[in-house]
């Protein structure tokens, strides 16, 4: 057989060999690059799923503060709700309250009870704001109030027998309590008074707060204004007021969550509207007279939230004692 | 074409005409004869080999491209036994070839050039399978039906009335079982 061409065979057979070997070689490289992506997107994938699972703890953890949040709120909204009197109604007197909080909780509180067997003290507040920091401050006022509490009431009345000076005590006493330059405490309005049921005689001070109202013989007069709210001034000056009530009078403290309602279309729910409520109900039993005020507010508001704490009071003085 | 065809071919011309034809067949052609199997090659450097090999030795071209066929379907039976053992009888092994065969061959090889296959039943004996294929080896398709029907044991006919040669779209290969 002809050399060159068993010559030409095997230059065949080591150029196919050689270019399969590189074409192997390729092959492994192509193949080791891959596997490098793999390797990297397996761990990309790892990371993200990581990424995942925190996020899942973060939020399960979220819900759980929020649950736990939401029951502390509705457990002080209920505690809130228990501290807020009863109402009261007896030969001489009769005291009805009306509360309506914005959110779980309010700023807005108020409490009535006999100091001895012939004064009935009553309270309405205003904590600035609402929410669970202005319900604080609310609970912590009430227990300063609370006369069977060791708190700022109790002091008061073993102190003074002189009304004017017991509630101008009183309410100066929570000045000093709340007022804190340094610190961003909350302040609040309020009305602190007496009603000596012997007499008629009703004695209280009043701090920044809409004034009480008068309802007699279907007429209605505003008793005083304003005072400095608590927890402004570190010396506010507080004074008292009086003013003999008659049997038949009625009595109506109200914070601005009913005045200041609003009525896209309309506005302001007012203090005329009010009035004008109170005044034509002045004759019949203070819990009609609620009724006619609440029923009157949520048509107004146009919703059963409000923006604001609701409150209002109403005392009656039938005889004297 | 798949550098593994060109291989085959080498192989039937070395074994059937010896080294010295194959490498005169390259002289005259100019192609170096370097095939990788799994390399693609151009269409038209298979058909410049059949055209010199048909030079070299003096053999119809028809018949070259025929024993072609028939020399690889061996092979191809060695590399895929699976695809045999599917099968009982000729027809049901030819009609797996377009919707089975070359489907697995183009799964391993995307840039694989397969032709098309159309089959028509006439009867229980007798069937056409309509060939297409920009490289007109209609008659690789012969040597392979031809291969696959000793596998099979089985005697035929077969007609080829319409030719992809003769201007005709598409061939017809139809085949007739003998008992
Ligand atoms: C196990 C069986 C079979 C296998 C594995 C197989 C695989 C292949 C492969 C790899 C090619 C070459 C593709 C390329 O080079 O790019 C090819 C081409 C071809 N096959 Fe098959 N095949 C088989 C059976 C058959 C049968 C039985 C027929 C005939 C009925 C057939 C007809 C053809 C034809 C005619 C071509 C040439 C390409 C063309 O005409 O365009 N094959 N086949």
């Amino acid at each position: 057989m002809n050399l060159e061409v068993l010559k030409r065979a095997y230059e065949r057979e080591k150029a196919r060999r050689k270019k399969a070997e590189s074409l192997l070689e390729d092959k492994s490289r192509e193949l080791y690059l891959s596997y490098q992506e793999l390797e990297q997107s397996h761990q990309q994938l790892k990371k993200t799923l990581k990424n995942q699972e925190k996020q899942q703890a973060e939020l399960t953890r979220l819900i759980s503060t929020y649950t736990s949040v939401k029951d502390d709120l509705e457990l002080a909204a209920k505690l809130q709700s228990d501290l807020l009197p009863d109402p009261v109604e007896t030969d001489t007197h009769a005291a009805y309250g009306y509360f309506q909080p914005a959110k779980f909780v309010a700023g807005d509180a108020f409490d009535f009870y006999m100091l001895s067997d012939s004064v009935f003290a009553f309270y309405i507040i205003d904590v600035e704001g609402h929410g669970t920091a202005s319900a604080m401050t609310s609970f912590a006022i009430h227990s300063q109030l609370n006369p069977k509490s060791d708190g700022i009431c109790k002091r008061n009345l073993l102190k003074y027998q002189n009304h004017s000076e017991a509630v101008c005590a009183t309410v100066t006493d929570l000045n000093n309590t709340f007022y804190n330059p340094e610190s961003k405490n909350k302040y609040f309005t309020m009305i602190y008074g007496m009603l000596d049921l012997t007499n008629g005689r009703i004695t209280w001070c009043q701090a920044g707060h809409p004034a009480l109202t008068l309802y007699t013989n279907n007429k209605s007069v505003e008793l005083g204004n304003g005072g400095f709210p608590v927890g402004v001034l570190n010396e506010p000056g507080y004074e008292s007021l009086q003013h003999e009530l008659q049997p038949g009078d009625r009595l109506a403290l109200y914070s601005d969550g009913i005045t200041e309602c609003y009525n896209q279309a309309e506005g302001l729910f007012g203090k005329e509207r009010l009035d004008s409520i109170l005044r034509h109900h002045s004759s019949t039993d203070p819990k009609h007279s609620i009724r006619a005020v609440r029923e009157a507010l949520f048509t107004w508001n146009q919703s059963s939230e409000f923006t604001d704490d609701v409150t209002l009071l109403l005392i009656d003085f039938k005889r004297f004692l | 074409m798949k550098g593994v065809v060109f291989n085959y071919l080498a192989e039937m011309v070395e074994e059937g005409f010896g080294l010295e034809a194959w490498d005169s067949i390259l002289q005259t052609t100019g192609l170096t004869g370097n095939y990788i199997a799994s390399e693609t090659y151009p269409d038209e450097e298979l058909m410049a080999l059949v055209d010199a090999a048909h030079d070299k030795t003096g053999i119809d071209k028809r018949d070259l491209v025929r024993s072609f066929g028939k020399y690889i379907l061996p092979n191809f039976r060695e590399q895929n036994p699976q695809f045999f053992e599917a099968h009982n009888d000729l027809k049901s092994f030819l009609l797996s070839v377009d919707q089975m065969i070359h489907i697995e061959v183009r799964k391993l090889h995307p840039d694989a050039a397969l032709p098309e296959f159309e089959y028509q039943d006439k009867d229980d004996s007798e069937f056409t399978m309509y060939y297409s294929s920009p490289r007109k080896l209609c008659f690789l398709a012969e040597g392979l039906i031809e291969a696959s029907a000793e596998h099979f044991g089985t005697k035929y006919e077969l007609e080829h009335p319409e030719c992809m040669h003769d201007g005709a779209e598409r061939c017809a290969l139809k085949i007739r079982l003998l008992d």
